[in-house]
């Protein structure tokens, strides 16, 4: 079980991370979205592998499912000028960008290497709630009862925002 | 034998991708995609921890990240199209009104 | 990439189409079903016992044609990739649906949420393969296809939700237990609701009445973009698969899955003419293999009374074996007679939907998606909050369940009506005018 486990987890890494470089590196937007589609599916599966089924349902569902197919929706809609070429930054700008890029992940690579030593982490823990769906609705609406309000809020606004952004006539 | 790191360095590299994304891409929409993925990378060590810890707080906050990702992705696709439909781009370059 | 010629040219390439179309021209419409692509001349050079075979021989035909592809550069790995996916999402909705107590693949514990979420995907393949055949009309089609299926999607899976309210699970072993703890199928408590989630199953499976991912001016391209071959032929089983596992959870969530009628009548009046429904598995097999018997006798040709008497002689078996189980432990009855059940549903849910579909003209794309998105959703919205006030009152009031949930109901075909009366016409009149 933990053999296959780890074969999977390096499975879905490996395609989450081979899908993000493509789809910062396609010209095509269209295929950017195609490889957006895998990394997050990829991800889903790293959450199946963390027993977060109902994390994995929302990714599926939302983000994969949902989000994604309005990045398509208006890919489709902007037409040409999404797919455009656009002439790629100036070379001091694109190592400037990669710089920053490097030196974040060389920022957060420390901290882990650091809180590895200092943090004692605890093994992982092999008893997980096997309601897991129950157990984050009952997090949800007791816990975490304001958050969750204020995020329905948050999409509501969202929502009538998006309306009022897509009309003719602002 | 996997331990929490494996799942730290996975998000660490989904993250900085992403981080490079939004910094070398002038295609607005590509860089929103950026955006989503570094949202997806901090989910993915949310995730990590709650099992780590064994406990479902991890999870809970994953769902507002998933939601907060879905109200983000609704609104800036609704301003790339407007902007699109008025400014006939969608390079970030070309967006400059606001630039001093 | 582009040395193929293209695909509209039918005449340079005549050994591939079948001779009437050829003839006809580009005004024959492709066959829409498996079975219309038998070329009938092939018919009667086969001898009447292996006519059965026919769709066999077509599976074989369609499997050795040769791969055509729309000209204009197209990627070919996304086109080729497209169709297994498809296939594959829509498959894999029936690892968790119990098909009967004894035939269930896994028991996720995300149950419904599973197949909802892998149902999102199934957009994808449609999307991609008719947005990277790269022409307008195309991507048009792959548009529309995407706008009808995101607000039938929405309108069914808010529709199973006022099913779930009465589990309180989304485990669909634990929704069938509910079921039967409750001594009744769902669709009695949410009627409104299975008949949006049944119109919005007739939609999303595309067989349709309610909506056409395209009209009849563009089924030319339809073929242009996948002629027959075998990525066509994956498409249409795509098709019907999508229709079996929609009946699946459809039968799960709102019809008792594999429960027989009144089954919570077995364990509360044993003994009573009621357990004679136990018997009509068997009997109806039986039923079905007396009539072959009767019919093979009626057969001129030896053969096709050869044929006939085999497929008494299995139902008969199927029918022995059906009645056997009653004499069966208690738990391999269930599970078998689960099985019957289920299977007998989904093809009537099956039925139906196919029913509607030939009954019903087809409608234009824009109608269909202002009643998905006018009417079912926002009917789907009233129904969860009617169901909901109905469960909660019968807790604080103690009211019969049935007498909350037919008000429930009733509210909800109110505001059905109401909706269906504030025209989508005259609004878009009126919005026309404003601007």
């Amino acid at each position: 079980m933990s053999a296959l486990n780890t074969i999977l987890f390096y499975f879905f890494s490996a395609l989450a991370v081979a899908s993000a470089l493509a789809m910062i590196t396609r010209r095509n937007v269209a295929h950017a979205a195609i490889f957006l589609v895998t990394t997050l599916l990829a991800t889903g599966g790293i959450f199946l592998l963390l027993r977060a089924e109902f994390i994995f349902a929302l990714q599926a569902l939302l983000n994969a499912g949902g989000a994604v197919i309005l990045f398509v929706f208006v890919i489709a809609l902007a037409g040409p000028q999404a797919t455009a070429r656009l002439a790629p930054p100036s070379g001091r700008a694109q190592f400037v960008g990669a710089a920053l890029a490097l030196v974040v992940a060389g920022q957060i690579l420390f901290a882990i290497v650091v809180g590895r030593g200092s943090l004692r982490l605890p093994a992982m823990a092999t008893e997980i709630a096997p309601q897991n769906t129950e157990a984050i609705a009952t997090a949800l609406l007791h816990q975490f009862i304001v958050p969750f309000e204020i995020a329905s809020l948050l999409l509501l606004v969202s929502m009538i925002g998006a309306v009022v952004l897509a009309r003719r006539r602002v | 034998m996997l331990s929490i790191e494996h799942y730290l360095v996975l998000s660490l590299a989904l993250f900085a991708i992403g981080v490079g994304g939004v910094l070398l891409r002038r295609n607005v929409i590509v860089m929103l995609m950026s955006i989503e993925l570094m949202l997806n990378a901090v989910t993915i060590n949310l995730v990590a921890f709650s099992r780590l810890h064994g406990s479902v707080d991890g999870q809970a906050f994953a769902v507002f990240i998933i939601v907060a990702a879905a109200a983000e992705a609704v609104v800036g696709l609704g301003i790339i199209l407007v902007v699109g439909r008025g400014r006939e781009t969608l390079n970030s370059e070309d967006m400059d009104l606001l630039k001093w | 990439m582009n040395d193929n010629p293209p695909l509209n040219d039918r005449a340079a390439e005549p050994e591939i189409q079948a001779p009437e179309a050829v003839s006809a021209g580009s005004e024959v419409p492709p066959p829409s079903d498996l079975e219309s692509v038998v070329p009938p001349a092939n018919e009667k050079f086969l001898h009447p016992r292996l006519s059965v075979l026919q769709p066999l021989a077509n599976t074989v035909k369609i499997l050795i044609q040769p791969e055509q592809w729309p000209a204009n550069g197209v990627n070919r790995v996304v086109l080729t990739i497209a169709p297994w996916f498809a296939i594959t999402i829509a498959l894999l909705a029936y690892l968790i649906v119990p098909i009967g107590p004894a035939f269930q693949t896994t028991d996720l514990n995300i149950g419904l949420l599973f197949i909802l979420a892998i149902g999102s995907l199934g957009i994808y393949s449609m999307v991609l393969e008719n947005w990277l055949a790269r022409t307008e009309k195309l991507l048009a089609s792959a548009m529309r296809t995407a706008a009808h299926f995101l607000s039938y999607e929405t309108a069914s899976a808010l529709a199973l939700v006022s099913a779930l309210l009465l589990t309180g699970s989304l485990s669909m072993n634990e929704i069938v237990q509910a079921q039967l703890d409750q001594g009744q199928w769902f669709v009695f408590y949410v009627p409104v609701g299975f008949g949006i989630f049944f119109l919005a199953s007739i939609a999303l499976t595309y067989r349709t009445a309610i909506a056409m991912p395209e009209s009849d001016s563009e089924i030319t391209d339809r073929e242009q973009k996948s002629p027959l071959h075998f990525r066509w032929a994956l498409d249409s089983l795509t098709d019907y698969a999508k229709i079996f596992v929609a009946a699946g959870v459809a039968i799960t969530v709102f019809l008792g899955g594999w429960l027989r009628p009144l089954a919570s009548y077995r364990d509360r009046f044993p003994g009573t003419p009621v357990q004679i429904l136990d018997v009509v598995p068997g009997a109806a097999v039986a039923a079905i293999a007396v009539y072959c018997f009767r019919s093979a006798q009626k057969q001129q040709e030896a053969s096709r009374k050869r044929v006939m008497l085999w497929a008494c002689g299995v139902w008969g078996t199927a029918a022995l074996a059906l009645i056997g189980t009653l004499f069966a432990p208690e738990a391999i009855m269930t599970g078998v007679h689960g099985a019957f059940w289920f299977v007998m549903k989904v093809s009537a849910y099956v039925y139906c939907c196919l029913w509607v579909r030939i009954t019903f003209p087809e409608y234009r794309s824009d109608p269909s998606t202002n009643l998905g998105w006018r009417i079912l959703v926002p009917m789907a919205l009233v129904n969860l909050l009617a169901t909901a006030m109905a469960i909660v009152s019968t807790q604080y009031t103690g009211l019969p369940m049935r007498l909350t949930t037919i008000l429930g109901a009733g509210v909800t075909l109110g505001a059905g009506i109401w909706l269906s009366t504030i025209s989508p016409t005259e609004s878009a009149a009126q919005m026309a005018a404003s601007e």
